[in-house]
């Protein structure tokens, strides 16, 4: 019997898990696939929100603004990159301009930090190649890569003894006199005191499972472009335009990694069904001219990757944008639900596991800090901007770090042997990926992909037919006999 | 710091050529850079025949091309780090490598030159929709995973793109098992040789279709189907498949280059001068590097002569520097637009066959030839169609089992390869030999490279 349990291991998960393996507290977190951030997580641009674009007094505004100045110190602790990449928005033709200024009202009444509102020339010294009349600067807007930090939390949590439990999709609930007993598709059952449901884009479901909720999620699509490291140089801040009124996003915005690859994205299309993640021609081809529009340089084979995220919106298409505010609630007891946890979600990941644990958890069980808690976390060794006698260093310790298995990305052999090898026991194409960006460069694993089946196979032990991409059914080498 | 009179990057048909071309010449000290096992390249990979026809006069495969060049390069006694990349190429001639044998080094040249080949161009490049599930690869990667790893990929396969790679895959994956459902080409043409489309796609009944995009890939864990369109008749039609293969083009990999800003990144390949020379003095680009050639011989044939512009600069760097002009070395040869729908409706009114014993294509018959193979490969053709069969064997040396290319030494009935194939992958082989199987009575030959 575990104290608690968190279905979905996206960022909201694993921010709790790790806050809470700082107490004394037996904590499993499950997850309907093979590996964490492989939701919601995933597929967003990764900014730290400085905080103007919330309606203030929502939840969305407390959150954002609490979380988002735990992520330097945080960042720092599960060395994860955080990039203070600061943020424009953009007014293209003067009648944007009220617009910018309600979004600076908004901003100074959540309490905002960092921000002015600046004129065509000092946008120009920003970023030279941005047209615009005028623009928001905000100087605390920063960039983490979504999954790496979702990735690190989990990995901390885990050494500090956060059981995580993949491929379990929690099929039913029944509440026990004194417990939850959580029935998953595998057959496993498991038990605990309380129950946290942070399950992303099926949260509305699970909480369906016991009672019925009070709240829907209505699903929007983002699609991304990737761009080419090569075209960093043009880009540092990122870039947003002033935001749609319709509430579903942002706005197609260009976001600068820390890597230097842009990402461009997403749109807004409201769907019908939560796992679609597929790529549209319409959407692509707007991506695409938006893309040239801004960087007239840009060539076809630069755009190196697509790919789509959902947002869980609690407002209707068309409706109205204020019933849209994060849905956090403990309903029935014993059970907290965090549903709707859209953008800004990543930023508020910290702060909201906080409150979960201040509102909810201390509620049932005294906090007691570990004595043990290992605050600190490294992350994989990267080869690829390390100095050459620094990597020649690595080498004599471990000569795999001197074959490179990716070149796109640089990486080495010892890098991927790492990431098979971490806490979580994640072993797909896709967890490699994540952790080590092979696969992940302008090849899209033309060239690794062969050189990781054969390392997995001879190392690992795989069965070819056994290398999967992500989730259960993605076998990548279909084509051996069972 | 060691230093050369030459570091050549990549052993590929290139890259090796250069290499001998210098020696030949009498440079003494050169150093080949390899990040693979063996030299060769992309050639290790490509088991089929249909190299050296005009570099070495021989129909010969991949692997045995590659096979002829290493024999030189021993004979010349050419120093080559294989499994070692460049990591870094600065403006002072400098070379970073790392090699899990060796680690970190830096090592300088009098001159370089790249022969780095190319990459695929990826479903990504040009934006197909859809879904992201396992089951997508490029044509490249599958002759990778199949032909030097012995892994099989999926069942049904949908081929976008009838460049040569794609429709050599397509023969491939039949061979192996594999249903190939269709070829589609985006273009109102053919893009690969003619010859190809003759004995990899009609030898085995497999239907190309012209004006065709996919426009959907469908399936969320393993792709289950495919959408295309037909651009003339805005037609969509769906398709089942559990594996798509990208052929749809290759990009020159230059990227060490771009990574020091030595050449401008607005431009998609490489420039250089009349003398394969990049803006930077003493650095040169050839092969697939530099542009991509329809055949291996034509890039090997390219590197010869950039390996003697090579030396002209190592005599005298000032004088070679007066020399420069800057007229491209080499010529774009233009797309070959003749094999359109209407051709092969033609085609078959006429009764007409296409050669296929060289890249050339000559339609013949009876009356009408291009050479005098040509009449008899007509008539061989009417008879019996007879092919070279080539694929891989497993075999057991030393307690390891490594997969090896084979081919028949005569052509054989297309008719015999599958059962031919299924004798094969039942054969108990411990050695790299020449072998002989009995087959219909017969007994038929097969070479290793």
């Amino acid at each position: 019997m575990h104290d608690i349990i968190i279905i979905g291991a996206g960022v909201i998960g694993c921010a709790l898990a790790r806050h809470l393996s700082t107490f004394k507290l037996d904590v499993a977190v499950l997850e309907k696939e093979f590996d964490v951030a492989e939701g919601i997580s995933k597929a967003n641009s990764g900014v730290i929100h400085a905080g103007f674009n919330v309606k203030p007094g929502s939840l969305k505004a407390k959150f954002n603004l609490e979380g988002l100045h735990y992520f330097p110190h945080l960042c720092n602790q599960l060395d994860v990159p955080f990039f203070n990449c600061k943020k424009l928005v953009v007014a293209r033709k003067p009648e944007e301009i009220p617009h910018l200024e309600k979004l600076m009202v908004q901003g100074r009444k959540n309490g905002c930090s960092g921000l002015s509102l600046i004129n065509k020339e000092e946008i120009n010294k920003i970023e030279p190649e941005v047209n615009g009349v005028k623009a928001i600067y905000s100087q605390i807007t920063s960039f983490v890569p979504p999954y790496e930090f979702t990735i690190a939390l989990a990995e901390n949590s885990r050494i500090n003894g956060v059981e995580y439990h993949f491929g379990q999709e929690v099929e039913s609930v029944a509440a026990k006199e004194s417990h939850w007993q959580i029935f998953c598709s595998g057959g496993n059952t498991y038990k605990s005191k309380l129950l946290i449901n942070a399950a992303g884009m099926a949260s509305d479901k699970i909480l369906n499972l016991i009672t019925p909720s009070p709240v829907k999620i209505y699903p929007v699509r983002g699609e991304y472009l990737i761009l080419d490291k090569n075209n960093n140089k043009l880009l540092s801040t990122a870039i947003y335009p002033v935001p749609p009124p319709d509430g579903r996003g942002l706005g197609i915005h260009l976001t600068p990694s820390i890597e230097g690859n842009i990402l461009l994205g997403p749109s807004a299309e409201p769907i019908s069904r939560i796992e679609n993640t597929a790529n549209t021609a319409k959407i692509l081809a707007k991506l695409k001219l938006e893309a040239f529009k801004l960087l007239p340089e840009l060539s076809e084979i630069d755009i190196i990757k697509s790919y789509a995220g959902i947002r869980p919106k609690l407002f209707k298409p068309g409706g109205p944008v204020n019933e849209g505010d994060f849905f956090l609630k403990e309903i029935p007891a014993k059970m907290f639900n965090l549903i709707g946890i859209e953008s800004p979600g990543l930023t508020s990941s910290p702060a909201l596991a906080k409150y979960v644990t201040d509102t909810f958890v201390a509620k049932y069980f005294k906090l007691e800090k570990k004595k043990n808690f290992i605050s600190k976390r490294s992350g994989l060794k990267t080869t690829r901007n390390l100095h050459p006698k620094k990597l020649h260093d690595l080498w004599k310790e471990n000569n795999n770090f001197g074959e490179v298995v990716c070149r796109c990305e640089q990486v080495t052999r010892g890098e991927i042997i790492e990431a098979l090898n971490n806490p979580l026991g994640v072993q797909t194409l896709n967890g490699i990926k994540k952790r080590t960006r092979a696969t992940m460069g302008r090849c899209q694993s033309g060239f690794c992909l062969p050189r990781i089946c054969e390392l997995m196979e001879k190392e690992f032990g795989f069965a070819p037919n056994k290398i999967r991409k992500n989730s259960k059914n993605s076998n990548l080498l279909t084509g051996f006999k069972e | 710091m060691k230093k050369y009179d030459v570091i050549i990057i990549g052993a590929g048909p290139a890259g090796m050529a250069a290499a001998i071309q210098l020696r030949k010449d009498g440079v003494e000290k050169i150093l080949v850079v390899e990040r693979n096992p063996s030299t060769g390249g992309i050639l290790n990979q490509c088991i089929h025949p249909g190299f050296g026809l005009y570099y070495y006069k021989e129909y010969l495969t991949g692997p045995e091309y590659a096979t002829i060049m290493k024999d030189e390069f021993s004979k010349l006694q050419i120093p080559c780090l294989l499994e070692t990349m460049v990591i870094d190429l600065d403006i002072n001639k400098r070379i970073t490598v790392s090699s899990k044998q060796h680690g970190i080094r830096q090592i300088a040249a009098e001159a370089i030159i790249l022969a780095t080949g190319c990459r695929e161009r990826t479903r990504e490049n040009i934006q197909i929709p859809g879904t992201r599930p396992a089951g997508i690869f490029t044509a490249g990667q599958a002759q990778n995973l199949i032909n030097c790893r012995g892994y099989k990929l999926g069942k049904r396969v949908i081929i976008q793109g009838s460049g040569d790679i794609g429709l050599i895959m397509a023969r491939r994956l039949t061979i192996e098992g594999y249903k190939v459902v269709r070829v589609l080409e985006r273009l109102p043409w053919l893009s690969g040789l003619i010859r190809n489309k003759v004995q990899c796609l009609d030898d085995f009944e497999i239907p190309l279709e012209l004006d065709c995009q996919i426009s959907k890939i469908h399936g969320k864990e393993r792709v289950t189907g495919i959408t295309f369109e037909n651009k003339q008749t805005s037609r969509k039609t769906r398709v089942q498949c559990d594996m798509v293969l990208f052929s749809v083009g290759l990009i020159p990999e230059i990227e060490i280059l771009k990574k020091n800003h030595i050449i401008d990144d607005t431009i998609f390949s490489a420039r250089v001068d009349s003398n394969f020379q990049t803006d930077l003095s003493g650095v040169f680009i050839t092969g697939n590097a530099l542009h991509i050639h329809d055949l291996a011989d034509n890039a090997s044939k390219e590197a010869e002569n950039t390996a003697k512009k090579v030396k002209l600069y190592l005599d005298s760097p000032n004088k070679f520097e007066k020399e420069l002009t800057s007229t491209l070395p080499y010529e774009i040869p233009e797309q070959n637009k003749d094999y359109d729908s209407n051709f092969f409706k033609k085609l078959d009114e006429s009764g007409k066959k296409i050669c296929i014993l060289c890249p050339k294509g000559c339609l013949v018959n009876k009356q009408e030839w291009g050479c005098k193979r040509g009449k008899q490969f007509y008539l061989d053709e009417m008879n019996k169609k007879l092919r070279q069969f080539t694929t891989t064997i497993n075999i057991i040396q030393n307690g390891k089992n490594i997969q090896i290319p084979v081919k028949t030494k005569e052509n054989i009935p297309i008719s015999w390869i599958r059962k031919l194939k299924a004798k094969l992958s039942k054969l108990d082989k411990r050695n790299k030999d020449n072998f002989t199987i009995d087959f219909k009575n017969r007994k038929i030959n097969f070479i290793t490279p």
